[in-house]
């Protein structure tokens, strides 16, 4: 497809834990293995090209629960699409980051 | 945004965060700053849970912090409203080569000057000569120094496919050595200026010994920015990628993977280089890599 964003195999990663539900950035720390410096600046460049997007966590959740907000990520459709690329490109990428048992929010 | 709770937070960790946060672009401060808080809370909590070794403690808490500088030089590079983006100066060959040049050019000009200003005396003519093996000297002492330096290995290729072709190859060693020789050239420079004394309050064994660094450090800085340039296009690699230690055992990779802005391909550096991954590999993509973000 012209124009389609391809992603190197750890941007694949970051998105496909995104995709698996891991929706806020330490929980892709963890289940990714990358290191926060790799990981931030990641979501940073699949938010700037329109591949995911971030929304705050509302304060009254937040502070029913007793903890401080959170700013998950979502997979855009352009995400979906490139996701679906890249695991045609890395066929292992699903199998690195299986899908979350728990549900999204 | 108002963060909830904080407690589980040191004030280092909390100034670690509010060093990184002045690299971030004012008008993305704040909201950087709510989020990596909220997510050092987190990280704190399971840093101090026992049933994650994986994050044990304080110093996993600190590494967390210390990958915020990333975050915020990444997007003091790429402001959010800016759909410019920073690139490096010495990003293509002829950039590089450009930059080199203009060093040289001013460094011949120096030599030149001085040429001039001696070129009534007897010694002119013996002043050249000498700084040719003056510059051969310097090489010759400079050349095992960069070998216990730096690898003069420039990676591993694929056996086919057109980085073996001799256009490719022929491009990537021209490459390489007009960058050498314009190191070269000034280095040339340097042994004449040393051999006319313009500097006597520095003494001249002070002097050789800093153009014999001075040469040692170019070579070594042109071997190690060729090893990091694609051999395709010759660009320099971008968005230098470290795996995680436990990214490492699923993918078996002990590198720092790099990426062709061309979308060529990907390039594996060992992070301590093994018997079976000594030297850099390249990954060549097909063609539909092209257009890479």
């Amino acid at each position: 497809m012209a124009g389609e964003v391809k992603l190197s195999h750890t941007a694949a990663m970051v998105l496909q834990a995104i995709s698996a539900g891991h929706i806020y950035g330490f929980s892709v720390m963890e289940v990714t293995g990358l290191p926060s410096g790799t990981v931030y600046p990641a979501m940073r460049r699949l938010e700037r090209d329109r591949l995911i997007l971030s929304q705050w966590e509302k304060q009254s959740i937040a502070d029913t629960e007793g903890r401080p907000p959170r700013k998950y990520y979502k997979l855009t459709a352009l995400g979906r699409t490139t996701l679906d690329a890249s695991r045609r490109r890395y066929p292992l990428l699903a199998k690195l980051v299986p899908a979350e048992e728990i549900g999204m929010p | 945004m108002r963060i909830a709770q904080i407690a589980p937070s040191s004030s280092v960790h909390l100034a670690i965060l509010r060093a990184a946060a002045l690299l971030v672009p004012i008008e993305s401060r704040g909201e950087w700053l709510a989020e990596w808080r909220s997510e050092l809370w987190y990280a704190s909590q399971q840093c101090s849970s026992e049933y994650a070794p994986q994050w044990g403690g304080r110093w996993s808490t600190t590494a967390f912090c210390l990958g915020s500088f990333k975050d915020a030089l990444w997007l003091r590079r790429n402001p959010p409203n800016s759909e410019e983006r920073e690139t490096l100066h010495l990003e293509s060959p002829m950039q590089c080569i450009a930059f080199l040049g203009v060093l040289a050019a001013l460094s011949m000009v120096i030599t030149f000057l001085l040429w001039l200003g001696n070129r009534d005396s007897a010694s002119s003519a013996d002043l050249c000569y000498q700084s040719l093996i003056g510059l051969v000297g310097v090489i010759v002492t400079s050349f095992p120094v960069l070998l216990a330096l730096t690898s003069f290995s420039l990676g591993e290729f694929p056996a086919r496919g057109e980085l073996r072709a001799w256009k490719a190859r022929l491009r990537r060693w021209t490459f390489l050595s007009g960058k050498v020789s314009l190191i070269l050239l000034m280095v040339y420079s340097g042994s004449f200026i040393l051999g006319c004394n313009v500097l006597p309050i520095i003494p001249a064994q002070l002097q050789l010994c800093g153009l014999i660094w001075g040469c040692t450090f170019g070579l070594r800085w042109a071997l190690n920015d060729q090893r990091q340039r694609c051999p395709v296009c010759l660009r320099l690699l971008t968005q230098p990628v470290w795996v995680g230690e436990r990214s490492r055992y699923f993918l078996e990779l002990n590198c720092t993977g790099r990426m062709c802005p061309k979308g060529h391909g990907l390039l594996y550096v060992p992070e301590s280089p093994t018997t079976w991954f000594s030297a850099q590999r390249w990954l060549g993509l097909d063609s539909s890599g092209c257009g890479l973000s």
